[in-house]
């Protein structure tokens, strides 16, 4: 053998084991590796929020019992908040509140997730993916991932993943003109082991309890009131509900729509005093809201999206022609 | 970790130091790793406890690890190849914004909670006496050199402009269904209501 083909011979027998190693790890297997991590598995950490110019401290105990999720998210620092997940419902309190927000939830108690509704190819479409070089976060080596929309109706994301758990160490927001719309880190994460049972806070699981009322029973579901004339490319419809407001209030409906990674939230509800009355476009980090007022109806849409995508929902919105 | 590195620290927290000294004295912490970070967490939140100060403090410490967060670009690559020394500082200073944070989370339990629960997380729902306690927050700031705008931190308005406190809730509570029915796939975290906890919610 010459030289020459002994080269050729170690240059295809290297590009070979590249292709298989970057086969071992893809960005679609790992973003598919999360997405069940952060829904599977037992955790508990304390992470970093970043929005804006402010900083906060969290602190998280995420764990799944017979299939149920279950979860604590405390936050550290400024004012005492906290959110609870049981199998049944959501519960967010505030100090200085008198009233517990209360959500019920779906599905037995395990999320949703939008990743699953696309497909590879769906993504790709919207999204450029790439491997970055590892990093290290909270003590453990992790996998780096960027991922940039091909537009500007979206942001874009750079993640850190627990090379071990898959679970997102890091996670970065960027907007149109790069720059960090919203971030968490991880300083501390415990995976699987020596969890903190959540049940220890009896109290705390009692406050979120499902409030049935607000829930509209099944057979009185309806097809939409509304519709879309056009959705901003690559978003789909995922989930219409319908909540009933208060007393003689009428119902609020509400869409959400995703392309995979992202996700919008559109309100459809009577004008009055129950209306929320934001002005008509706002953000608070990377999540923007956009609202107006149609039909004597107070449309809202909110999303971790760019303000052009927000209002393509916000305009695009009609009174359903059935 | 020895004494002229205690020194340093003690410095740095007074703001003794002129820029290249506290540049010299954060990489000095950054290579004395885990065990340097929690001494200097530690005795900047036990200095702010004994000073009975909130945690919103404007320091230049703060301001240079704020100002370091904010320089960090959010895309590194291909940048990230051609430069890399022009991230190396502000990447450091999220490290140590990140170990302070840690550290202070750390130390935080065992000054606000009653002895026999120390090391617990927050139990909000359970023990009203923390509701009125003063929680110990990481330190940020932003801004430049010289300028001591003190931006984070907890008491830093960061709510949605609703009409009035009820509408404030009412909005609250679309976020949350947005981000309890929209699911979750990671990307911004583990959790989706990691805005609700780290929003002002009235």
């Amino acid at each position: 053998m010459t030289r020459a083909s002994r080269l050729i011979w170690l240059s295809c027998g290297l590009l070979l084991a590249a292709n298989a190693r970057s086969g071992e790890s893809s960005p679609h297997q790992l973003l598919d590796r999360m997405n069940e991590a952060v829904r599977q598995l037992d955790y508990e950490g304390r992470f970093v929020v970043q929005v804006g110019d402010r900083m906060d401290a969290i602190y998280i105990v995420h764990r799944v019992d017979g299939g149920a999720e279950k979860e604590r998210v405390v936050s550290l620092t400024g004012k005492p908040r906290e959110v609870i997940r049981s199998d049944e419902a959501v519960a967010c309190l505030t100090s200085g509140r008198a009233r517990t927000l209360n959500v019920g939830r779906g599905a037995n108690g395990r999320s949703f997730s939008p990743l699953s509704g696309v497909t590879g190819e769906q993504l790709d479409r919207y999204y450029r993916m790439q491997l970055l070089p590892p990093g290290r976060v909270a003590g453990r080596d992790a996998y780096q991932l960027l991922i940039e929309p091909r537009d500007d109706l979206r942001f874009g994301y750079r993640l850190f993943l627990d090379q071990a758990s898959y679970l997102p160490l890091r996670s970065v927001m960027f907007d149109e003109a790069q720059k960090t719309a919203s971030q968490m880190m991880f300083v501390e994460l415990r995976v699987d082991q020596q969890i903190t049972p959540i049940e220890r806070d009896i109290s705390a699981m009692q406050v979120a309890r499902a409030t049935p009322s607000d829930d509209i029973p099944e057979e009185r579901l309806k097809p939409p009131a509304w519709e879309f004339a056009d959705l901003p490319p690559g978003f789909q419809l995922n989930v219409h509900r319908r909540r009933m407001l208060g007393e003689n209030a009428g119902e609020l409906e509400h869409f959400i729509f995703s392309d995979g990674l992202a996700t919008v939230s559109v309100y459809v509800q009577p004008t009055g005093d129950d209306g929320v009355g934001l002005p008509p476009s706002s953000r608070l980090g990377a999540a923007g809201a956009v609202s107006r007022v149609l039909a004597d109806h107070e449309v809202i849409v909110v999303g971790e999206v760019p303000a052009r995508t927000l209002n393509w929902f916000a305009q695009q919105i009609r009174a359903a022609s059935n | 970790m020895n004494n002229k590195q205690d020194e340093l620290i003690s410095a740095l927290l007074d703001d003794e130091l002129d820029y290249d000294a506290s540049q010299r004295a954060i990489s000095g912490l950054l290579d004395s790793g885990q065990d340097g970070m929690e001494r200097f967490a530690r005795y900047r939140l036990i200095g702010d406890v004994m000073r009975g100060e909130s945690a919103v403090l404007a320091g230049s410490v703060a301001t240079k690890v704020s100002q370091a967060l904010h320089d960090e670009p959010s895309v590194l690559e291909p940048r990230a190849h051609r430069q890399p020394r022009r991230w190396a500082r502000p990447a450091a200073g999220l490290a140590i914004a990140a170990s302070v944070a840690a550290a202070a989370i750390m130390v935080a339990p065992q000054l606000m909670t009653r002895p026999g629960e120390q090391g617990q997380p927050m139990q909000l729902a359970a023990d009203t006496q923390h509701r009125d306690a003063t929680p110990a927050t990481l330190v940020a700031a932003g801004g430049s050199q010289g300028d001591a705008r003190p931006v984070e931190v907890a008491e830093a308005q960061l709510r949605w402009p609703a009409r009035n406190q009820e509408a404030s809730e009412r909005f609250d509570r679309l976020m949350m269904e947005h981000r309890e029915f929209g699911g979750r796939t990671g990307v911004n975290g583990p959790v989706q209501h990691i805005g609700f906890v780290s929003y002002d919610a009235r």
